[in-house]
């Protein structure tokens, strides 16, 4: 790799650590950083130190399952890509890089050690996460760094065999990669016969992932797998950990060999990826550039001011069904692990739904944050939104009411599913459908308002940014905090009902619905007095 | 010739952007590329930069074929796109050093001060890209392109962004450039710009060249059949019309 290309990743990786510095020269910066560290220390700590928690079954189903999973995450990558997929590159190293004085594949060797530092950092931080599910520290960081570069080193691949053969060759490609999935199906439950049409669903697909046609197929996934569940240094994870690099190293062969005419696809890309990270910036969120005019909603009628923005929100989230899907994905991914735990017989029905309720609740609050068309997406327009002829409060009502119906309609589906799995008490299934509505109001007012107050773009936030890490944080508590605090209002109302009415539980419920609205419609004043105060003339996003 | 440009075509799929475009930029010369949105100006100079392949034709810059030998061509060229992205993390001095780095520019630090200077940016010399406004990163981007003596600059849309002071700045550092012996190509919607400051004009309509000359061929043109028509009035007649009618009214002596 030309000199002056080590020369710009050094420049940078300085850059960072200047910027880094220069931030905890201020007070504020300081704090943050020490609430990250808060956060990440004891967390490291707990990875390097405390007992594991994984036992011999945990590391069974990681070597069972593990490669085929690693095998999944990298077709999916493909098949799910949108077709011309190709190398990224910042519009920064398109300007400077690519019509300077370069090969190809010096670009190519640039992004690839790029990648491999971008690695050595997030392998960290996922250790942390992974390692008390994993044999050691060290193991765990090991594989989990040589996976993230073959999963980079996959995806770089099929971006320049695109490049190569072109976007038709692709559509082809990925149907040719399908019906390959087929025919590994079909050769893997083959030898089964007619058994394969009475065994159990979880048996089948024990019994296929044994067959020798997977076990090929998901052969060169193997050593990161094996590296993960290495207990001992010597010879385990040395052995594993250099079969996974052989493996990654010839997926860097193969991407230098394929030698490829990229830098157009890639310049292209560049633009498309930067145009999104520049509305993301501005607070439009990534995924508004998929939007597509495909659903045309009629106009909602005036209903005080609501209307208009509701019906601007409701569009822009009609049209962007993948986003939609995406989050409604987030309510409906955790029955898969239910799935899992009930085949393997270590969890009833009964015991999963606590735990299952749990992760709904930690969904809402990320969802809630993340699902935008509310002030989120609105931050580079604020100009506008203060100049209609609307008040404040029915204009923030308007705000709200699409991510409310989105979280509302995620949650549904998810409990649909939870009474075909779980068959809870129907009285529980009907509070939780009348409850989402209040419950994800209260969410979204709590989550805008503090927006409001401390706006900040995620976009650009490093994995490594305790400040950021900090910001985050301080955000969460306060907002758990709120939210508990209504949710505490509306319980104590309700309890005071169920013993005044003899353990009535539905007067008590109906109390408890009406408390829990009131508070979320008595947050939409705050949230429109915030929105009054919002400064536009100083753009104070972080 | 500095850029020798041979039957150019460049095509995505269905849609064709530039079509059979041929034309050379002399050392010295200052070529003003102009037409309206779509015309084909940014492809033509990101194709030239090596940044898209032609579909057909041949493209040279500084004796080297930018497809055939794009180390050799890029080495020679200075390529500034309308809206110049700057690694946003490094300093102004940074990406001097850097650009030196690239093109081994001996002694760069001497240049790089007097480039500083020249545009009003020794102030900003520690200042991170992040930290500058949008003229400033147009002077530092174009200081950049000039840090190894290109022979061949391309320059999209160079004024945008700056204020009186800056365009006046700039426009005397394209002429230095061209006094010194470099092809100069500039792409620009302001008519205005092209006449103050180019010497020759190349005028594309939906992907083809519809005006090829010197700025006096085109003034001859814009008074031709004594209409005495304004610049801006010749280019507005010129694009609006069908592409390959303006191309047979182009005057004598004009290349069309």
């Amino acid at each position: 790799m030309d000199r002056s290309l080590w020369l710009l990743i050094r420049l940078r990786g300085l850059s960072w650590l200047r910027l880094w510095g220069k931030n905890l020269r201020t007070l504020k910066g300081v704090l943050l950083a020490l609430v990250g560290a808060f956060v990440f220390v004891p967390m490291l700590g707990s990875a390097l130190f405390a007992p594991r928690v994984q036992t011999a079954a945990q590391l069974d189903a990681v070597r069972r399952y593990g490669a085929l999973g690693l095998l999944a995450y990298c077709v999916l990558n493909v098949l799910l890509s949108a077709g011309d997929r190709a190398v990224y590159y910042s519009p920064a190293e398109v300007n400077f890089l690519f019509c300077g004085p370069y090969r190809p594949r010096q670009l190519l060797l640039y992004k690839v050690a790029v990648g491999f530092g971008a690695g050595l950092i997030t392998a960290l931080f996922m250790a942390c996460a992974f390692t008390p599910h994993s044999a050691r520290f060290l193991s765990s960081y090991v594989a989990l760094f040589l996976g993230l570069e073959l999963i980079y080193l996959f995806s770089m691949t099929i971006g320049l065999a695109i490049s190569t053969f072109g976007a038709l060759a692709f559509s082809r490609g990925r149907r040719l990669v399908l019906a390959g999935l087929v025919l590994v199906a079909v050769a893997a439950v083959w030898p089964l016969g007619r058994e394969a049409l009475t065994l159990p669903p979880g048996e089948l697909v024990e019994r296929a992932l044994r067959s020798p046609t997977v076990e090929a197929v998901t052969l060169p996934f193997r050593p990161f797998v094996m590296a993960y569940c290495s207990e001992r240094v010597w010879p385990d994870l040395a052995v594993w950990s250099s079969l996974a690099l052989l493996v990654d190293l010839a997926f860097l062969g193969v991407v230098l060999g394929l030698n490829a005419q990229f830098l157009e696809a890639s310049a292209s890309a560049s633009v498309r990826i930067y145009e999104k990270l520049r509305r993301a910036r501005r607070g439009g969120g990534v995924w508004v550039g998929d939007a597509k005019a495909r659903v045309t909603l009629p106009m909602l009628p005036w209903w005080g001011g609501v209307g208009p923005n509701f019906w601007r929100q409701l569009a822009s989230a009609l049209r962007s069904p993948s986003r939609l899907a995406s989050m409604i994905a987030l309510y409906v991914a955790p029955l898969g692990m239910m799935v899992l735990l009930g085949r393997n017989g270590s969890a009833s029905a009964g015991n999963v739904l606590g735990p299952l309720v749990s992760v709904f609740l930690g969904v809402s609050f990320i969802v809630s944050s993340a699902v935008g068309y509310d002030f989120h997406a609105d931050l580079g327009r604020m100009e506008d939104l203060k100049t209609l002829p609307i008040r404040s409060t029915r204009l923030v009502l308007g705000q709200l009411l699409t991510p409310v119906l989105i979280l509302c309609v995620g949650q549904w589906l998810g409990l649909v599913l939870i009474v075909n799995l779980a068959a809870p008490d129907p009285v529980f299934v009907a509070a939780a459908v009348a409850f989402a509505l209040p419950g994800n109001l209260i969410l979204v007012a709590v989550e805008n308002l503090y927006f409001l107050w401390y706006p900040h773009r995620v976009v650009g936030i490093n994995s490594f940014d305790f400040q950021a890490m900090g910001r985050q944080l301080l955000l969460l508590i306060a907002k758990v905090m709120t939210v508990g605090a209504t949710a505490a209002a509306a319980a104590a109302v309700g309890a005071l009902f169920y013993y005044a009415t003899g353990g009535n539980l539905a007067p008590a419920l109906t109390a408890a619905w009406f408390v829990a609205l009131a508070c979320g419609l008595g947050l939409v004043p705050l949230v429109a007095l915030a929105f009054d105060r919002f400064d536009v003339a100083s753009d104070r996003a972080e | 010739m500095s850029i020798v440009v041979e039957d150019f075509h460049k095509s995505y799929d269905r849609t064709v952007a530039v079509q059979g475009v041929d034309f050379t930029v002399a050392p010295g010369e200052i070529l003003g590329l102009a037409g309206p949105n779509g015309a084909g100006k940014t492809t033509t100079m990101r194709a030239l930069a090596g940044i898209l392949t032609p579909s057909r034709g041949r493209l040279i810059v500084d004796g080297h074929d930018v497809v055939r030998d794009p180390v050799a061509a890029k080495s020679a060229l200075a390529y500034v796109p309308d809206d110049p992205n700057l690694f946003e993390s490094l300093t102004v001095w940074e990406h001097f050093r850097f650009i030196a780095s690239a093109y081994r520019v001996k002694g760069w630090e001497a240049k790089a001060e007097s480039l500083l200077t020249q545009f009003e940016l020794t102030g900003k010399r520690d200042a991170l890209a992040s930290e500058l406004s949008r003229g400033m990163r147009q002077k530092v981007a174009i200081g950049c392109g000039y840090l190894h003596d290109p022979k061949a600059i391309l320059l999209d849309e160079p004024l945008t962004g700056l204020d009186p002071r800056g365009i006046r700045t700039m426009q005397d550092s394209i002429r230095r450039r061209a006094a010194s012996g470099a092809a100069v190509m500039v792409s620009s919607h302001l008519l205005s710009l092209v006449e103050d400051l180019c010497t020759s004009v190349l005028i594309l309509h939906k992907g083809r060249k519809i005006f090829h000359g010197t700025l006096a061929d085109l003034r001859r043109r814009a008074d031709e059949g004594g209409r005495h028509e304004s610049l801006e009035d010749l280019f507005f007649r010129l694009t609006e019309s069908d592409g390959a009618a303006a191309e047979d009214a182009a005057p004598a002596g004009a290349e069309a």
